[in-house]
């Protein structure tokens, strides 16, 4: 993904033209995401992040305005990428891979590994031994019973407990 | 501004200061001089600047008349006084002999200030305290004249006296033309203190108008519609080829008025001519248009939207840092007001893109729109 974006002052500043802002906001989601790759956190405070270098270009003297930064981790809510913790909007649960994608990978393991009908542990699907290269592979626990309640919704999967799921 | 002249004597021993201002500039006509942050010093016997390591000074007795100038947003306040000119044989070197106008101007640094300073001279203009010197001077040389000589020293006093008589008389001549024409400065003042008096709390354009009324003049548009048009166009043209290529309305109306200078006409007659123009008079080129955010102008019809953001464009890479409305302003000859207009236009439209820094906002080329990957 080119990053000229980064050293671009408007960058930083939530366009008003709808057609601009939707370019800008899509290219910050998609940085938010690759940061969110790299490191592990997943619960985003905004007003945290906002100092962070992810939203902050000091050779440029640019800092995203409160607004911008709303306005994209909205949108990855949006997205389907990230889920409000608060009503206020001042913490998010951000994950690596959109709920949905990790939803139908989840099912597909299940599928493919054997284990419908089966009970797993919500720690096994995160940290096994067995997972292998799925997308949902130290994934963090509170994000997979996200993916997993919607899995519960298309009634593929009920969650047992606090730590437990029945693959349909 | 010539009536300004240096000031190397001592002060009359009866004189009295009444008033001061710092931080003051003087004006030739509408344009600044360097004689700026001086002291106005208003006397019984004369007004003096003194600053920039000169004294300038004009009698009060040249003075006609005072009134101020409240300031604007881009324009302090001023105090204008109507004066005559020297007598040639008594004026003293000055810094100009030639003026942009008949009216000598300066700009003072605070608000009211100006109506303080004009509330001064004019009291003084009253008191007229410099008159009273000069008919008491008179005696003196008539003691020297007593002794008589013909020859010597005497001759030259009595020649001196002889001078100092006439010119007298001649200033005494012209005193009272000049305390006639006080006098009818005076009535209408009064006048227009009362109109003003009885109309204040209206807006400002009922105000004018019930003014006017007051004086006796008419307020109807004699000329008919297609007169208007015409007059908008022969008055607005060439300011709006000094600024760019467009004004806005507020400006096209005073201009108009300006103009006119009796049987004004009204904003709302102003802006339905402008609107029409473009139908209504085709030969005058203008066109009028809104923009989104209410400000209407008066514009060149050749200088449409797209030509517009085509010249930001070009002017844009000038500016790599950013371009202000400020800077467009300056670079277009569009005044600051439509000078925004057009960079959020362009925002609309999708060619510029902002940056809303500590910095203030600045506009560059939408790169959202030409990188769309």
């Amino acid at each position: 993904m080119s990053t000229w974006q980064v050293s671009f002052p408007p960058f930083y500043t939530l366009q008003k033209n709808e057609e601009t802002k939707k370019k800008q906001l899509d290219a910050w989601s998609s940085l938010v995401i690759e940061h969110r790759r790299r490191t592990s956190a997943s619960t985003v405070d905004l007003s945290q992040i906002r100092s962070s270098d992810l939203f902050t270009n000091s050779k440029i003297e640019r800092q995203a305005s409160i607004e911008l930064v709303e306005a994209v981790f909205s949108q990855l809510v949006h997205k389907g990428n990230a889920i409000w913790k608060d009503k206020s909007k001042s913490k998010c649960l951000l994950s690596p891979h959109s709920f949905s994608s990790l939803a139908a990978a989840l099912y597909n393991w299940a599928q493919m590994s054997g284990n419908i009908n089966q009970v797993c542990t919500v720690f096994e699907l995160s940290q096994g031994e067995d997972i292998g290269g799925e997308i949902f592979k130290n994934v963090p626990e509170d994000i997979i019973i996200i993916a997993l309640k919607l899995l519960q919704k298309e009634r593929k999967a009920e969650l047992i407990g606090t730590d437990g799921v029945k693959f349909f | 501004m010539n009536r300004w002249c240096y000031f190397e004597g001592a002060p009359d021993p009866a004189e009295r200061v009444l008033g001061q201002c710092t931080g003051c500039r003087l004006y030739d006509g509408d344009v600044k001089t360097n004689y700026k942050d001086g002291t106005i010093s208003v006397s019984t016997h004369k007004i003096t600047y003194h600053g920039q390591n000169v004294t300038l000074f004009i009698p009060l007795r040249l003075i006609i008349s005072a009134n101020s100038v409240p300031g604007s947003w881009n324009h302090s306040p001023k105090v204008e006084l109507f004066a005559q000119q020297w007598e040639q044989s008594l004026k003293p070197p000055g810094p100009q002999s030639t003026s942009r106008s008949n009216e000598v101007r300066f700009a003072v640094a605070k608000k009211r200030q100006e109506d303080f300073a004009v509330q001064i001279i004019q009291r003084a203009l009253e008191e007229r305290v410099w008159e009273k010197q000069a008919r008491q001077s008179q005696t003196i040389p008539g003691i020297l004249a007593a002794s008589g000589k013909s020859r010597g020293i005497g001759a030259v006093v009595k020649s001196q006296e002889a001078k100092h008589e006439k010119e007298n008389a001649m200033t005494s001549e012209g005193l009272q033309d000049l305390k006639k024409l006080m006098k009818h400065a005076d009535d209408l003042a009064k006048l227009a203190q009362t109109a003003a008096t009885k109309v204040d709390g209206q807006d400002e354009v009922a105000k004018l108008r019930s003014m006017m009324m007051s004086l006796g003049l008419e307020n109807d548009n004699a000329t008919g519609e297609l007169g208007l048009e015409k007059e908008l166009a022969v008055v607005c043209r060439p300011l709006i080829e000094k600024s760019g290529g467009m004004m806005v309305m507020e400006e096209a109306y005073c201009a108009l008025n300006r103009a006119r200078g009796s049987e004004l006409v009204s904003p709302e007659e102003v802006y339905s001519a402008a609107k029409s123009i473009s139908k209504t008079y085709p030969a005058a080129g203008l066109l009028f248009k809104k923009y989104d955010s209410g400000i209407a102008v008066l514009q060149d019809s050749s200088l449409s939207d797209a030509a517009v953001v085509e010249r930001i464009l070009a002017l844009i890479t000038e500016f790599p840092e950013g371009l202000t409305a400020e800077n467009y302003s300056a670079k277009a000859g569009f005044s600051p007001i439509v000078a925004k207009e057009h960079l959020q236009m362009a925002e609309l439209k999708g060619d510029l893109c902002r940056d809303d820094s500590s910095r203030g906002v600045k506009f560059f080329p939408n790169l959202f729109q030409l990188h769309s990957c």
